[in-house]
């Protein structure tokens, strides 16, 4: 009995000892907090083994796009007081589009006529914006020759010889490459669109799983006449009715062909055109020659303003006008074959500067 | 029963000398007053940004509504070295001094993907005042090693504080 007493009491000792010294402790750490950071990361599949990774430089500030052309400086058969003008191809432009690994340059393919046998070259440039190095670069073209809607056309192109060059094979990060596509513009087929590609190809070191590559595709669209004020179907509405739309161009049915003040072109010309600024107008013809065959020209009735060359296959002219010389246009002389085969594939007009 | 005793004896006059040992001199002195205990620990992330994304796009860093939670988020790392570097700010905003008293990680293990912070173990045992700031960098980068395609890693990182004594 005693001892069981003497038991009970050592151990309600024993509990409060324990409480004491638990009391100790948590009064030393009663207060605490962890802040948290709770995280995600991810990889993505840049490096798929076709893309490489770029920034566009924009080469052509004065006209906001990336790149320059030695058609403007070169070829600008038009003085201004001694001046060449410069930008032409500009007006010719009807897209252009820097999109993840391609950049498509597209023009009005009527702006090659002037070109014919002439080599035009275009420049473009990006940087390399990653912390490593590319080597190995190669600049590689293909000529999509003549492309129908759907097919391309085999042994036909529109260029006698295409060529593309890099000027660094080796790309340091952040540093900048020029790419230059030459073209030389061989017999056109205006009825079709023209494309050349050009691949350009690194490989980036040190993960290299593969070479990646960026394009850049020049194409020259026959479907788009960009900026073309002359609608030559008003050549069919004429009282004249010697011209017949066929499936290659107007044929003009006899030698001299006129439209005057009352037709439609003739007033439809005069609202779009502008005074002091420069225009091309240019033409392809076929047929048998003769005389002035082939040439397109304005006049006011008493002389001209406009005098389009002659003679076969596709040539230009440049002009400006007053406002004077634009309210005074009377008559469009558009000059056939004698004997009706004369073809024109087309005609146009539109502006080469402001 | 002596033997208990003895043990008994012995367990209340260690508590009494402990108890003497504090009060050996001791003297009474009444102070009458009102006192009322309002210290508080509270320590926050204050503020949370992106401030480097090298190859790197869309990252984010959200602090949560309790301050307490950050999240960080680095979708879209584009190829091996490249990275997104967060610069967090936390703040003691309760009314007794704090210290960071250790920095607890998870999944920093990835081989692909180098999870790192700057900082932080230069704050470890160190005060905190009340409005005092600990500022670091987290960094997240994709290995320059990694052949990875595609890669996808969760990360921790527990600062644990306690209130200074």
């Amino acid at each position: 009995m005693e001892q069981e007493k003497t038991r009970k009491r050592l151990y309600i000792v024993t509990i409060v000892l324990l409480i004491y010294v638990l009391s100790l402790s948590i009064g030393y750490a009663f207060f605490s907090e962890t802040l948290e950071i709770d995280g995600v990361a991810s990889t993505i599949e840049y490096y798929d083994g076709t893309k490489l990774p770029h920034t566009p430089v924009t080469l052509n500030n004065k006209k906001g796009v990336h790149f320059t052309s030695n058609y403007n400086d070169e070829y600008s058969y038009l003085t201004v007081n001694g001046t060449k003008l410069t930008d032409g191809y500009y007006y010719a432009l009807v897209d252009e589009n820097w999109n993840d690994d391609t950049y498509i340059i597209t023009f009005d393919k009527g702006m090659l006529g002037a070109f014919q046998g002439k080599t035009i070259t275009y420049t473009i440039a990006f940087t390399n914006p990653t912390v490593l190095t590319y080597t190995d670069g190669t600049a590689t073209t293909t000529d999509g020759s003549v492309l129908s809607a759907s097919n391309a056309v085999s042994g036909t192109s529109d260029f006698s010889s295409v060529s593309a060059s890099i000027d660094k094979t080796s790309l340091d990060p952040n540093e900048q490459v020029t790419l230059t596509l030459t073209t030389t513009i061989g017999t056109i087929d205006f009825t079709k669109d023209s494309i050349v590609k050009v691949d350009v190809a690194y490989k980036i070191y040190p993960t290299d799983n593969g070479t990646r590559h960026f394009y850049f595709i020049l194409k020259y669209d026959s479907t788009i006449d960009v900026g073309n004020i002359f609608d030559a179907d008003l050549l069919t509405q004429c009282s004249d009715k010697s011209v017949t739309k066929v499936n290659n161009g107007y044929n003009v049915t006899k030698y001299s062909f006129n439209c005057n003040n009352y037709d439609s072109i003739v007033s439809d010309l005069k609202s779009k055109l502008e005074p002091g600024v420069t225009y091309r107008l240019i033409r392809d013809f076929q047929g048998t020659q003769s005389g002035v065959s082939g040439s397109v020209r304005l006049s006011d009735g008493s002389q001209l303003l406009v005098n389009g060359p002659y003679r076969n296959g596709i040539r230009h002219i440049d002009f400006t006008l007053t406002q004077e010389q634009i309210d005074s246009i009377a008559r469009i002389f558009t000059y056939g074959a004698q004997d009706g085969s004369g073809i024109f594939t087309f005609i146009r007009i539109y502006k080469i500067s402001d | 029963m002596k033997k208990q005793s003895i043990i008994f004896v012995s367990i209340i006059t260690l508590m009494i000398v402990l108890s003497v040992g504090y009060a050996l001199f001791s003297n009474t002195i009444t102070i009458q007053g009102t006192a009322t205990a309002n210290a508080r620990m509270d320590v926050e992330f204050i503020t949370a940004a992106v401030t480097t994304e090298v190859g790197s796009t869309n990252a984010s860093a959200v602090i949560n509504s309790d301050k307490n939670v950050l999240t960080i988020t680095v979708p879209s790392l584009e190829y091996p070295t490249s990275y997104a570097i967060v610069t967090v700010t936390v703040t003691n905003v309760g009314t007794i001094p704090v210290k960071l008293t250790g920095v607890r990680t998870s999944g920093f293990d990835n081989s692909d993907l180098n999870i790192s912070y700057t900082n932080l173990d230069s704050y470890v045992d160190t005060t905190m005042n009340v409005n005092g700031t600990h500022t670091f960098t987290v960094k997240v980068e994709w290995d320059e090693d990694s052949q990875a395609q595609v890669q996808n890693a969760n990360f921790n990182i527990y600062l644990d504080y306690e209130q200074v004594r």
